[in-house]
């Protein structure tokens, strides 16, 4: 065994972002997945408003390698019965509708069990199977908007803004995986399947746990502040992430004044504790931003880690793609397509000295695969043909 | 029956990249014992103006529940002994110390191996064990700021910002967390463990990896946007996000200028087109602000869920705490610990209905558990009073 999914075989249903990212990390780590997609291919594969490469979505690449594509009208009968057949030898069934359309389909997790009583059967929501906002759609922005995690972003008196990376699907999805690996080894145990759920809005919520779980306990009011000590400054060419968080020294602002080179404004009284230093936040960045602006990045970043202070410069995904750290933990990869063109993906981030990941195949196009999966269910020549023709599979 | 009942994890880790990693594994039944040094691990935040519930932390509260307390000195030779001992009976070994750190302490993976040649042994790092970065330490703003995840965030002319919540962190915890189940897994199928190695740097890129692969492959850049159509506004009594991006229309704009008493801004040739609303994203953005500013959110979202475009609340704390639907999905749980009485928690957003999660331990104060794991480590109380006159355990 070289992968540790190795022989897992995943029916993936899921759309758009929370779902597939899920699942490609179990494909990281040798699983077979099986994309389960409408004839048209899945919603997530976008329009042409998404950025494009050679008429794939970038988006859709980003989170469907190490996949094949089988297309099927769940719709039509036909389409059913193909798809419960598959279900008889599948491990794990992976969907993200909204809660009532798996039931519709005929895919709801007692259907299925009965099919195939060892099958992990995964459902994420938007908010939850029950409850007053089950039938709502769900959405990163809208995730990050109700958990608690836009409100807080911005200095005091700023609208608070959301993150532009959908950083919420990512979360989930990354928390789902964890549910279906805990479910496969409980299975070890008891030889059966499960039923796992999660929603987004509760991925969110638990991606917020520490300021949360501060607000539940002490109604300390937890917002947007100005905190001088981790700030971002504008250097004289760039730009600057202050993190004086773990810093062996009592007197953290004076340490800072030092390595600027400017008059210590620990001393000033406006400045002498936290609380003042938050109180008179604007002043505060202005003065040190001030010191900044007079030299470059690069020479802050060694002066300030001299002293061991974290700080970092804030990069695009440009300055990521050249840094050599990335280089070095192989975050980039590149992956040829069937046609021998090279894409760019990004590389899984945990590294397993046994049983590592890999990227054995590109994102899909829709269908890539159907014939193949279809054989090796046990369907033959014909009755392939047939499936195609009445328009249950493409 | 849990799904990690019977699974030992010795957790050295520290703050709350590894905690929150080891966290899950306790929510779901894992025996996590919590290795601190006299004192605690520095992640309780002792004289560092955390908030306090009853002296106790909240943000180390946020990330330790299900978890026993040891207190050990690992630089004496008792404290290295006690700690072989206990990385004998472990099954996972977490740490997420700078590189080189663990060797000294002796609880590297060699180390840990020679003491249980099946363990799992997971290090978290700020940047890799190797390459240009390795000896710095890392932390979650400096992982927003080099994963390109800020670059982007707050309007156009503003600095970019950071996330206030400690996103990275939080992610890169669930993803170490996914390592170890991923190894376990692999451990069930092998009989071998493994070394399990992730960088907060590669976690939070990994987050990024929808704009990073549109990055690499176009060379099309995340940018600060005004970006009206998925914007969060002010309302006359809080905020509100907009996402039209679901929208089941083919003109989203048109349903969007309805909904907000606007028709006619649907017919602006400023607005009609993707490149021209682009163009003119901040006068769009104004205009829908000054619309959204006259009506409560309530009344917003009423009206957008008429015409069909999903909208949220911006939540502070507070609001996501007196949530329905949070109350519905039980995510709040509290309970009593005997010295500084009931807490409040945020729970797992994981459900399985066979091996589902539950909270057994309230985070423990500082070597709460030592002397019970002591003693089934099969050291005597004589030795144990010695140790602790000696400042070896406490």
């Amino acid at each position: 065994m070289n992968r540790p999914l190795d022989g897992i075989r995943v029916l993936d249903l899921s759309i758009w972002m929370f779902g597939p990212i899920c699942t490609q990390v179990l494909g990281d780590f040798g699983a077979d997945v099986i994309k389960v997609e409408a004839p048209s291919g899945e919603p997530g594969r976008g329009n042409e408003t998404h950025p494009r490469w050679r008429g794939f979505s970038t988006r859709f690449l980003s989170r469907n390698r190490n996949k094949r594509s089988i297309a099927i009208d769940l719709r039509s009968e036909a389409g059913q019965d193909v798809l419960l057949r598959l279900v008889q030898d599948a491990d794990v069934v992976v969907q993200n509708f909204r809660p009532g359309v798996a039931e519709r389909l005929g895919l709801d997790y007692e259907t299925l069990r009965s099919r195939n009583p060892r099958v992990i059967y995964v459902a994420g929501s938007g908010y939850g199977r029950t409850g007053p906002y089950a039938a709502l759609g769900g959405q990163d922005r809208v995730a990050q908007a109700m958990s608690g995690f836009v409100f807080g972003n911005g200095d005091p008196g700023t609208k608070p803004f959301p993150a532009r990376t959908s950083i919420m699907d990512s979360f989930g999805g990354m928390v789902m995986v964890q549910g279906i690996l805990l479910a496969l080894i409980a299975r070890h145990a008891t030889g059966v399947g499960q039923r796992v759920d999660l929603s987004l809005f509760d991925a969110a919520i638990f991606s917020n746990i520490e300021s949360f779980t501060t607000h539940l306990n002490t109604r300390e009011p937890v917002g947007q502040i100005h905190d001088p000590l981790m700030s971002i400054y504008r250097t004289a060419d760039g730009l600057l992430q202050l993190v004086m968080v773990f810093v062996r020294d009592d007197n953290p602002l004076g340490l800072l004044c030092r390595i600027l080179g400017i008059d210590d404004l620990s001393g000033d009284e406006r400045f002498a504790t936290k609380q003042d230093q938050a109180r008179h936040g604007r002043e505060l960045v202005d003065l040190l931003e001030e010191a900044f602006r007079t030299r470059p990045t690069g020479h802050w970043l060694a002066r300030l880690r001299e002293h061991d202070v974290i700080c970092s410069p804030v990069y695009d995904y440009a300055d990521l793609a050249a840094d050599p750290q990335v280089a070095e933990n192989d975050m980039i990869q590149e992956v040829a397509d069937g046609a021998g063109h090279t894409a760019a993906l990004v590389g899984q981030p945990i590294k397993l000295s046994a049983t590592p990941a890999s990227i054995d195949r590109f994102p899909p196009t829709v269908g890539e695969h159907t014939d193949d999966i279809l054989r090796a269910a046990g369907f033959d020549d014909a009755g392939i043909r047939e499936l195609r023709d009445s328009g249950a599979v493409r | 029956m849990t799904a990690l009942g019977g699974i030992r994890v010795v957790d050295f880790s520290i703050w709350m990249f590894g905690p929150a990693a080891t966290q899950v594994l306790g929510d779901f039944g894992a025996d996590v014992v919590k290795v601190e040094p006299p004192g605690g691990e520095p992640g309780r935040g002792k004289g560092m103006g955390h908030p306090l519930h009853h002296g106790m932390s909240t943000r180390y509260i946020s990330r330790n529940r299900n978890k026993r307390s040891v207190c050990v000195d690992l630089t004496t030779a008792e404290g290295g002994r006690i700690a072989r001992a206990l990385m004998a009976g472990a099954d996972v070994v977490v740490q997420n110390f700078r590189p080189g750190v663990a060797e000294r302490l002796g609880i590297d993976y060699r180390s840990a191996r020679e003491c249980r040649p099946d363990v799992i042994y997971a290090a978290g790092s700020g940047y890799g064990q190797t390459g240009p970065y390795a000896h710095r330490g890392g932390q979650d703003r400096a992982a927003q700021a080099m994963s390109g995840f800020m670059s982007a965030n707050g309007d156009p002319g503003q600095p970019p910002t950071g996330a206030r919540v400690s996103v990275m962190d939080y992610l890169g915890g669930m993803i170490l967390a996914q390592g170890v189940l991923v190894a376990l897994v692999a451990r069930l199928r092998t009989g071998r463990g493994q070394r399990v190695d992730l960088s907060l740097l590669d976690a939070a890129v990994s987050g990024n990896t929808e704009g990073m692969t549109t990055y690499l492959n176009t060379g099309e850049a995340l940018v600060q946007r005004f970006d009206p159509l998925m914007r969060a506004y002010q309302t006359a009594d809080g905020a509100l996000q907009i996402v039209t991006v679901f929208a089941k229309t083919k003109n989203p704009m048109k349903e969007l200028a309805e909904a907000v008493g606007r028709p006619e801004l649907a017919e602006d040739p400023r607005f009609t087109s993707d490149e021209a609303r682009a163009t003119h994203e901040a006068e769009l953005a104004d205009l829908l602000q000054a619309a959204l500013a006259a009506r409560s959110t309530a009344d917003w979202l009423a009206i957008f869920d008429a015409h069909g475009i999903i909208s949220a609340p911006v939540y502070d704390y507070a609001q996501v705490a007196a949530d329905p639907q949070v109350r519905h999905n039980e995510l709040i749980v509290t309970g009593e610990h005997p010295e500084i009485g009931e807490v409040a928690m945020v729970g797992q957003p994981l459900r399985l209905s066979g091996t589902p999660s539950e909270v057994t331990r309230m985070p423990p104060l500082p070597g709460e558990h030592t002397d019970e794991v002591l003693t089934d480590l099969g050291i005597h109380r004589p030795d144990l009073a010695r140790w602790r006159d000696q400042g070896v355990i406490a």
